[in-house]
């Protein structure tokens, strides 16, 4: 075989260029190879899901235990439906576990946090399994109707009826 | 007779300079034309419009009965694999060394194996005397070394039209001989059709079966050396004896008369 | 009198740069459309990449490294004023991930790479190489402009890759290495700012635009150039002049549509 100096330095250029590729998305972006296999995937419909985002974290108690896969409305109901994918080591999730959209810190990223709930068999609670619902739910918090229904109950204590109950309602299904 | 390339009602013209005007003329096959001229009259151009490599703004360029210009693009460059041109400059490949340059159109063009390659080479590098300095780099060469390998390069795929630019031009008396000798020895033991545009008239038409003389968009006088020698016409005379006065201007064209531009 | 002056001046300069665009792509178009010659060209490309993109790597890290350092030392001062340094990580990440490593490694890429490339490609026409290769019925196009066209395409984003990840390495070795930012803090940070699709993909994205926005002008420069020892200082100029002000442009303008 005929040795190449410039096809050598080429080809070592080239390697050496998807190894930085391969740590920067290793190392630097935090990707993680995770398969289709070992996780399953749940549902669960919000009346606000805010600035929640494709491949936001799913949560408990601050541990990731998964990723938010696929965010769309519900063509005949009109609501919002996020499908999680959950890593398969969590599967003792009771069906009476509450999914809500909380926020990092005051500005941070959206993400879902599961409150586990309690399983009992005689109550006719059940383990998530794949393709399931979460029924309770929690959306996110609009801090704009948080202003809304600050503005509001100030104006209701001063007995000033005037000022715009817009969104109230709203609030109202965000609690 | 048997033309190889005819030119007819030719113009053309370098925006608003015109450099040819209704020219017409004939390239006979096996035999050496030379066009003569002084400097500037488009010599150069008139090789780069039978390659095809400048368009004519009418008139049309014959090639072995094929009309140059009305090619597509793939198939001109076919037709160029018959025709070689030798640049004033040697345009030789600065990042290839002599037989690889030589080699190029070579291993372009065909598939032969790399031993027939280098017998191939080493046979056209012998016949313009430079079988050794195959190794050397372009920028290791003389002027005259340059033009010889370039040269072989031109007749490495034994084209049927080989055109010379200028091949004279800041070459010693000797190195010029030997230019003359290869240039007429190539042409007849190849079987080439060779076109050689120069200015040194005296040297040219001792080996120039047919000239013609460019002056001024036109082509002045066409002719066998001898006729040329013996013709009265002034512009011809002019340009073979080399006078410095005559028909024939000197001066670079002007629209303002000396005297207003004063 | 003045204003008419200047609207005329304005549409021929507009014309030439519009008939200059034109040849330009007239030229990419000849160069890449047709069969693929794989058998000829790619030696070529092999040799093309080793001195456009090999010849290229130590400027680019010596270069990323001192920026991402820079990046570090400056974050550092600003951040620790709000108890903030466990961000620095992630700062200097997103800062050289989403400009600086394309936009810098395409700026050098251009005065190291393209510059040079415009030189030659104008020597070999005022030598009359690209014409006598013509007459050799060897297209220069597909010869000559083809290969360094890729090997500009395939250099650059590696190199901006390799400019990335040595500038992450340099803002964590003044950071963690030096000021003292916890190892952990920085990489976590950094992790969970970064989305791979996002800005990864997004930095991938804008180098290789950048790449074929450089090599083109480039190449073209070098094309189209009068081929005297004037015409070549001024195609190299405009090379890098044109393509420092083309990847700017249009970082900007990738920015606003892919954020």
């Amino acid at each position: 075989m005929k040795f190449s100096k410039i096809e050598f330095t080429v080809g070592c250029f080239i390697v050496a260029a998807i190894i930085c590729g391969v740590m920067l998305a290793l190392k630097v972006a935090g990707l993680t190879f995770d398969f289709k296999t070992d996780s399953y995937t749940v549902h669960g419909y919000f009346d606000n899901v805010g600035s929640l985002k494709l491949r936001s974290p799913v949560k408990i108690g601050g541990v990731v235990i998964g990723r938010v896969s696929n965010i769309y409305v519900d063509p005949e109901k009109l609501v919002p439906v996020v499908e999680m994918e959950i890593q398969q080591k969590y599967n003792m999730l009771s069906s009476e576990s509450k999914a809500s959209i909380l926020t990092a810190g005051l500005i941070g990223e959206q993400y879902i946090g599961i409150t586990p709930g309690f399983y009992d068999e005689d109550m006719g609670t059940t383990y998530l399994k794949d393709g399931d619902r979460i029924n309770d739910t929690g959306s996110a918090i609009v801090l704009e109707d948080l202003i809304g229904k600050f503005l509001y109950s100030v104006n209701k204590s001063d007995s000033s009826s005037e000022s715009s109950s817009s969104g109230s309602g709203d609030a109202e299904n965000v609690q | 007779m048997n033309n190889l390339v005819e030119i007819k009602d030719l113009s053309f013209s370098y925006g608003k300079r015109i450099i040819y005007e209704n020219v017409s003329l004939e390239i006979p096959k096996g035999k050496i034309t030379a066009f003569m001229g002084p400097s500037g009259t488009g010599k150069t151009t008139m090789l780069r419009l039978i390659g095809g490599q400048l368009v004519p703004d009418s008139g049309s360029v014959m090639f072995d009965g094929i009309n140059v210009h009305k090619l597509s693009r793939p198939d001109l460059y076919s037709l160029r694999r018959r025709m070689s041109m030798l640049f004033q400059s040697g345009a030789l490949f600065t990042d290839l060394n002599v037989f690889d340059n030589v080699a190029y159109p070579i291993r372009e063009h065909t598939k032969l194996p790399e031993e027939v390659i280098r017998d191939m080479v080493l046979m056209k590098l012998e016949a313009v005397g430079l079988r050794g300095a195959a190794g050397l780099m372009p920028h290791e060469l003389s002027g005259g070394m340059a033009r010889r390998a370039t040269l072989a390069r031109s007749i490495a795929l034994d084209p049927e039209l080989i055109m010379y630019d200028e091949p004279f031009t800041g070459q010693d008396p000797i190195t010029m001989a030997v230019l003359l000798r290869l240039i007429k020895t190539l042409n007849r033991t190849l079987g080439l059709t060779s076109v050689v545009v120069t200015h040194d008239v005296s040297e040219i038409l001792t080996i120039a079966d047919y000239a013609y003389i460019l002056a001024g968009t036109k082509v002045v006088a066409g002719g066998t050396p001898e006729e040329l020698k013996k013709s009265d016409d002034p512009r011809v005379r002019q340009f073979i004896k080399g006078e410095y006065d005559g028909p024939v201007p000197f001066n670079y064209p002007t629209e303002v008369s000396y005297l207003k531009d004063l | 009198m003045f204003i008419l002056n200047l609207i005329l001046k304005l549409g021929g300069w507009g014309q030439r740069r519009l008939s200059a665009i034109g040849r330009a792509t007239i030229m990419l178009f000849y160069s890449l459309v047709g069969r693929p010659q794989f058998r000829k060209n790619f030696p070529q490309l092999i040799r093309q990449i080793y001195v456009v993109g090999v010849q290229s790597i130590s400027i680019i890290v010596v270069s990323g490294l001192f920026i991402g350092m820079v990046l570090g030392l400056q974050g550092f001062h600003v951040l620790v004023d709000f108890m903030a340094e466990g961000a620095l990580g992630q700062m200097v990440a997103l800062a050289i991930i989403r400009e600086l490593g394309p936009v810098v490694t395409a700026l050098l890429f251009a005065g190291r790479a393209g510059s040079a490339l415009t030189a030659e490609i104008g020597l070999k026409k005022a030598t009359e190489q690209l014409l006598s290769m013509e007459m050799m019925a060897v297209d220069p196009l597909r010869r000559v402009i083809a290969p360094r066209f890729w090997a500009g395409v395939i250099s650059l984003p590696l190199l901006t890759v390799i400019f990335t990840l040595v500038g992450i390495f340099g803002g964590k070795l003044v950071g963690v290495d030096w000021l003292g930012v916890d190892d952990g803090i920085f990489w976590s940070g950094m992790q969970s700012s970064i989305d791979f699709w996002d800005d990864l993909m997004m930095c991938a994205v804008k180098s290789v635009v950048f790449a074929i926005t450089v090599i083109w002008i480039a190449l073209f420069n070098g094309y189209d150039l009068v081929p005297t020892s004037v015409g070549i200082s001024k195609a190299t100029t405009n090379t890098v002049v044109q393509s420092s002000l083309a990847v700017l442009g249009l970082d900007f303008v990738l920015t606003a549509v892919m954020f």
